[in-house]
């Protein structure tokens, strides 16, 4: 065996047992929120000196290993949707392409997934990362005020999560949309 | 157990590293020019959310690698060149270096360049980014670390060389099972939950927003069909690396595979994670078992034992 192929075997080893852990951490963490039960602190404390670090970060950014890859689990979260209100029209970010429409649609669930956290008052989160996502709200209402050439001195943005009647509640003849709000912008433009 | 995990690497058809390396940059290549039209929406410093603001997210987010926004400010003392100048050098540069892989010129140094632009990319919209894009990376980082240069590739026909290519199964051992650990917890994870089992996740997949039903199946609601695929996915994907490295039951499971994800597709409108996972998995599990004709072989490189003793 040659230095390069030696140094590939343990790479390779090395490389697999690293996803290994990253997806049984991912699960594990994912369990825990899921049935709301407080994660083991020794578990924790070893995933956070183990995977939690800046090389083995930016290692798992390099390489796609850096999250588990448990998409839509363990159960699927209903979609985020923006949504304003422009001179009494409902209106939403317009696109060209449909892919971003499908990126902006991961926006506003990640958005919400946040809104959901910060509803929840044992959860915390920073006062910095409050006015950073206060900018992003405010932004975006911004954009889809100019997009829509709307005109009225006030507009309003709203979060919200798209819910469709389960299949149990489906049969009693619960069969429409409707949107649950988590929050609304207001935003006044001086002309 | 020899007997029933009887795939024969030892023949397995180099081809599968010219699959990889062109697969995944034709998609990429696709990928990226179906954003162009929204292309300053999401990146430009008139973005729906601009740079700097996404800049700041990331620090929430754990986001550690260098966005268009971190370059342009490392770039700035040096040289006063403008973030919408520096989006521009790597809105050419990225399906440049994607074209330069999927030919096969420079290949090294072509998946290096891919790879660090996509992700550079990528962090400047981190918070949009979703499943395709992490596959996309693991394919580029294994167009890095494997030699996909080495097969049917324009530098070669240009060299007119045949390049030594050492065992290429120990680099295809590492992608089968990067997938195979990825889909069984996939799976598992889809366990952990109530609504996989009960076939509500199916029924919410069906229903979400921006999901594309071609075939309205609602009224099925009273049925079992919901149930059985959400179990069904669970099993394809937890059973995966079993199933699929057993001889006899590879196609089939290979072919259930396929369609899983052409169903994500149509009914879920991501057809761009399809696409890529499935070349991915024809990459590990298809390419591998194609057989060549003779004058086919005389293209792919020479293999060790191919070369007469006296050359060594």
């Amino acid at each position: 065996m040659t230095v390069k192929e030696r140094i590939f075997f343990l790479w390779g080893r090395a490389h697999i047992i690293l996803i290994f852990i990253v997806c049984a951490d991912s699960a594990y963490v994912k369990y825990c929120v899921f049935n709301k039960i407080p994660q083991n602190r020794l578990k924790s404390a070893a995933s956070n000196l183990l995977l939690y670090n800046r090389p083995v970060q930016l290692y798992g950014k390099l390489t796609g290993t850096a999250a588990g890859y448990g998409f839509f689990a363990p159960n699927i979260k209903s979609n985020g949707l923006i949504v304003g209100d422009c001179d009494g029209q409902k209106i939403m970010p317009q696109f060209k392409s449909f892919e971003t429409a499908m990126r902006f649609s991961v926006l506003s669930s990640t958005i919400n997934d946040y809104l959901i956290l910060h509803s929840d008052s044992t959860q915390k989160t920073s006062a910095l990362e409050d006015e950073c996502y206060d900018k992003i709200f405010k932004s975006i209402a911004v954009k889809m005020y100019y997009q829509n050439k709307c005109t009225q001195d006030t507009f309003y943005t709203s979060y919200n999560l798209v819910i469709f009647p389960t299949l149990q509640d489906y049969p009693a003849s619960n069969r429409a949309y409707t949107l649950l709000k988590t929050k609304e912008v207001r935003l006044s433009i001086k002309k | 157990m020899k007997r029933i995990f009887n795939i024969n690497f030892a023949n397995a058809n180099p081809i599968w590293l010219a699959f990889l390396r062109c697969g995944i940059c034709f998609i990429s290549l696709v990928h990226f020019i179906s954003i162009q039209p929204d292309f300053d929406t999401l990146f430009s410093q008139h973005a729906i959310v601009p740079p700097d603001l996404l800049h700041v997210l990331n620090i929430f987010r754990y986001q550690f690698f260098p966005s268009v926004y971190d370059v342009h400010i490392f770039l700035h003392p040096f040289t006063p060149v403008s973030f919408e100048q520096v989006l521009l050098t790597i809105r050419i540069f990225y399906p440049l270096s994607l074209l330069l892989l999927m030919t096969g010129l420079f290949s090294r140094v072509s998946a290096i360049l891919s790879l660090l632009l996509q992700l550079t990319l990528l962090s400047s919209i981190d918070a949009y980014n979703y499943g395709v894009d992490v596959f996309t990376t693991i394919a580029l980082f294994y167009c890095v670390v494997f030699p996909v240069g080495k097969v049917y590739s324009l530098q070669n026909y240009i060299t007119k060389k045949r390049p030594l290519l050492t065992n290429h199964v120990k680099y295809l051992h590492v992608l089968q099972a990067h997938f195979c650990i990825a889909y069984f917890f996939s799976g598992f994870e889809k366990l952990l939950g109530d609504n996989w089992r009960n076939g509500e996740s199916i029924w919410k997949m069906m229903h979400g927003y921006d999901t594309t039903n071609i075939i309205n199946f609602d009224f099925l609601y009273n049925t079992p069909f919901f149930l059985i695929i959400g179990w069904g996915t669970i099993m394809l994907e937890m059973f995966y690396p079993l199933f699929i490295n057993i001889k006899k039951t590879r196609k089939a499971w290979l072919t259930a595979t396929i369609i899983f994800h052409v169903s994500i597709a149509l009914f879920m409108g991501l057809y761009f994670f399809s696409a890529v996972m499935i070349i991915l998995n024809l990459t590990c599990y298809y390419a591998p078992f194609i057989t060549l004709s003779v004058s086919q072989k005389n293209v792919l490189p020479q293999k060790i034992e191919e070369i007469p003793a006296a050359t060594y």
